[in-house]
């Protein structure tokens, strides 16, 4: 047969040839499907930190509660949605200093509105509280829950917290 | 060590036997760079199913889903362009491969007896093929994919007598929806590839079986002097083709930066659905054969031609016995058959690149498709791809737009269709300028019933400062020292003598109190003709909540308060 003849050098040539390209598609297939199975550790997500944005600072009267959802965009892989985690009463007083108060009565979990001018109330037992949260009347164990409250670039940030409600001592959870 | 442990191994496995099987294999011959084709085809085969495994980490098949999950794997994913072009071109090459394997084995000669099956089973692998790539096809949701597969299942549900039945069978329910995505995901990445490699593993059987074939065009005696054993010569052309044709497709992958994703599947977009090229020939024949007989087109002339193409060995057997070019004869029709799919296959594509319409409607396709994927990087809603356009009131003012209000506000041109004003860069101070300079013009008021207002002829300093207060009470961001000065200027030109300032109106003309603003342009396209707008004067019908919903109704003053000074071009 003709190969008989053939230098053997040459064939450890082309099988090396062989070996290198054969080794160069498996890598063309198998890189980029590594490659994507990496991505979570290649790309962080960046965090907002928690502060959801809820209206412009200008949008708010002094002394007049504004009552505002907190809803956050969360990410998915592919999908962004919203989801509303809860409200908060937003206060500017006349210094100009801001307050968030949680929408959650501390008593057994209602929702607070406002229940004249200068006071709020819950609706399934008559807990009262005045604007700063001071609670006045009817069986609320403690005041309203502040949240955390900051303005950026003239944009209200509220930072979303839910706490135990029935006690006395207030309990983040 | 590893040497003991190797031949351990391979005592009880008896794999390096199967190797030097195939390693000493006789090649009558000799090595060849045609016989690359089969090997060529295996290792696209094996390209598919990495990428696929890929792939299907990261895609999901619903209906709200698919679109978006191939965009995440397009533009977020790491190397998931590249990923996704491989599987993509990749699948074209393998195709184009399996054929030439096909045409190189016919003149070979290799399909004749004893060799039969090992025909059948390459003809089956390839028809296997077709339906993997159509499977596929559907998978990405965007236009494309969208009409292709309604035309395909359309086809099916024309067959007669089984049509409707199959057509429900296939779509999984009595439309292309979620069922029809599960389906085809089902065949893509289920059955088919089971079905590919169990094909593959009899064809290989059969191949080993068999040896490798004499080539006809070689005498028995010079194939036999020229033999050559399969490793390393041939060893070495298969993986050289192989790496070649790989580079081809990894070259027009990183060219083009994968594969084009179109905007998401959309009954009502006009598109130009195009079959994938090899079903072009079928797709011109439908033009010859419509109505009742189009069966032809899509059944019986395609499946002759695989009958006949899988038949050829027994084909042979019967010329044979009258000619003795019976072989000859089977590669001039064999390649003529192809070359006539080609021909036809030509016709659609070649007239489509000449085409205006056809042009025109594939570039609106390539803006819609741009359109999406700038509004998907932020992410695709729950709700599925069409919301990115509803959750954006630019771009769903642009389309409340183009459906409710530009029948009578056509497209501004030099001579303007009808009589309605010319709203391009409403409200900028380009526009405001044209139209105080010349409000009677046919772009503005011309061929309305409105004619008492005056052309403003004063220096254009005052112009100005009226144009900046004006533009001011629209809400946008304005210089307030000009905003002083035009307020004068409104005084001082008497504007106030018809035109009120305090949300009342009188009779002749709108009143301009936060003119061209969200809540003054709400309540004017609710009620154009209250005294307080255009009153007797009005010709613009009314839109009510019956006729524009209220989110529509704020999309389209996005859409009117988004224009800009370049848009405004007449007069």
């Amino acid at each position: 047969m003709a190969t008989a003849t053939t230098p053997s050098d040459r064939r450890g040539v082309l099988k090396l040839l062989a070996g290198f390209l054969g080794a160069g598609m498996a890598a063309l297939a198998t890189v980029p499907v590594v490659g994507s199975v990496l991505t979570p550790l290649l790309r962080k997500t960046p965090s907002a930190g928690g502060f959801i944005d809820v209206l412009a600072e200008k949008e708010l009267v002094a002394d007049v509660p504004h009552r505002v959802e907190l809803s956050s965009t969360q990410i998915d892989a592919w999908n962004t949605s919203t989801a509303v985690l809860g409200a908060a009463w937003v206060l500017k007083k006349k210094d100009g200093s801001l307050t968030a108060l949680s929408t959650v009565c501390p008593h057994s979990g209602c929702s607070i509105s406002q229940k004249t001018k200068d006071t709020y109330g819950c609706p399934c037992h008559a807990s009262t509280f005045s604007l700063d949260g001071t609670a006045t009347e009817g069986p609320s164990p403690r005041p309203m829950d502040p949240l955390t409250v900051q303005v950026k670039d003239g944009r209200v940030l509220v930072k979303h917290a839910r706490f135990r409600i029935g006690t006395k001592e207030r309990e983040e959870i | 060590m590893i040497r003991r442990l190797l031949s351990y191994l391979d005592e009880r496995s008896g794999l390096s036997g199967l190797w030097a099987g195939a390693r000493d294999c006789p090649l009558p011959g000799g090595a060849s760079w045609a016989r690359t084709f089969g090997m060529a085809t295996l290792a696209f085969l094996l390209l598919e199913f990495l990428t696929g495994v890929g792939l299907s980490a990261w895609y999901a098949p619903t209906v709200q889903d698919a679109w978006a999950s191939v965009h995440f794997i397009q533009f977020k994913l790491s190397l998931g362009w590249l990923l996704r072009g491989l599987h993509h071109v990749g699948g074209t090459a393998l195709i184009v491969l399996a054929i030439v394997h096909l045409v190189q084995a016919l003149i070979y000669g290799a399909y004749q007896a004893p060799r039969e099956l090992t025909w059948v089973s390459g003809v089956v692998f390839l028809l296997l093929l077709v339906v993997v790539s159509h499977t596929g096809y559907l998978l990405p949701q965007d236009l494309r994919a969208y009409w292709a597969t309604q035309v395909l299942v359309g086809i099916a549900g024309n067959q007669p007598v089984i049509g409707p039945t199959g057509q429900a069978l296939i779509q999984g329910g009595p439309l292309v929806g979620n069922a029809t995505l599960t389906h085809f995901y089902a065949l893509h990445v289920g059955l088919m590839p089971v079905a590919l490699f169990g094909m593959l593993g009899a064809h290989l059987w059969l191949r080993s079986r068999h040896a490798a074939a004499t080539p006809k065009h070689l005498s028995p005696e010079t194939a036999a002097e020229r033999a050559q054993t399969y490793a390393p010569f041939q060893l070495f052309r298969d993986v050289a083709m192989s790496a070649a044709a790989m580079g081809v497709v990894a070259a027009l992958v990183w060219r083009d930066g994968g594969v084009e994703l179109g905007g998401p599947a959309d009954p009502a977009v006009e598109f130009i659905a195009r079959p994938e090229w090899y079903m072009m020939p079928i797709f011109e024949l439908r033009h010859w054969f419509t109505g009742s007989s189009e069966f032809v087109a899509t059944v019986i002339l395609p499946g002759v031609g695989t009958t006949l193409l899988a038949g050829l060995p027994w084909l042979h057997g019967v010329l044979a016995r009258r000619t003795a070019r019976a072989h000859s004869l089977l590669v001039v029709g064999t390649l003529g058959g192809l070359a006539s799919a080609v021909a036809l296959g030509a016709v659609i594509p070649l007239a489509d690149a000449s085409d205006p319409a056809v042009l025109k409607t594939n570039a609106a396709a390539d803006a819609l498709a741009a359109e999406a994927h700038r509004l998907a990087m932020a992410g695709v809603p729950l709700e599925g791809p069409l919301f990115l356009y509803k959750n954006d009131p630019l771009v769903w003012g642009a389309r409340v737009w183009d459906k409710q209000c530009k029948a009578c506000h056509t497209e501004c041109k030099e001579d303007p269709f009808k009589g309605s004003p010319c709203l391009e860069g409403y409200a900028s101070r380009t526009w405001l300028t044209k139209f105080m300079k010349d409000p009677s013009a046919k772009h503005f008021f011309g061929n309305t019933k409105i004619d008492s207002m005056d052309a403003y002829t004063g220096s254009d300093e005052k112009l100005a400062a009226m144009v900046e207060f004006l533009v001011g009470e629209s809400g946008a961001t304005v210089s307030a020292p000009l905003v002083e000065s035009g307020k004068a200027a409104f005084d001082d030109e008497g504007c106030g003598s018809c035109h009120t300032l305090d949300g009342v109106g009188g009779d002749d003309a709108p009143d301009l109190k936060g003119w061209a603003s969200p809540a003054w342009l709400a309540a004017f396209i609710r009620t154009p003709g209250a005294k307080r707008f255009y009153g007797d004067a009005n010709e613009m019908d009314d839109f009510p909540h019956e006729k524009l919903s209220k989110e529509e109704l704020e999309a389209v003053i996005t859409y009117l308060r988004a224009q800009t000074d370049a848009q405004a071009k007449y007069p």
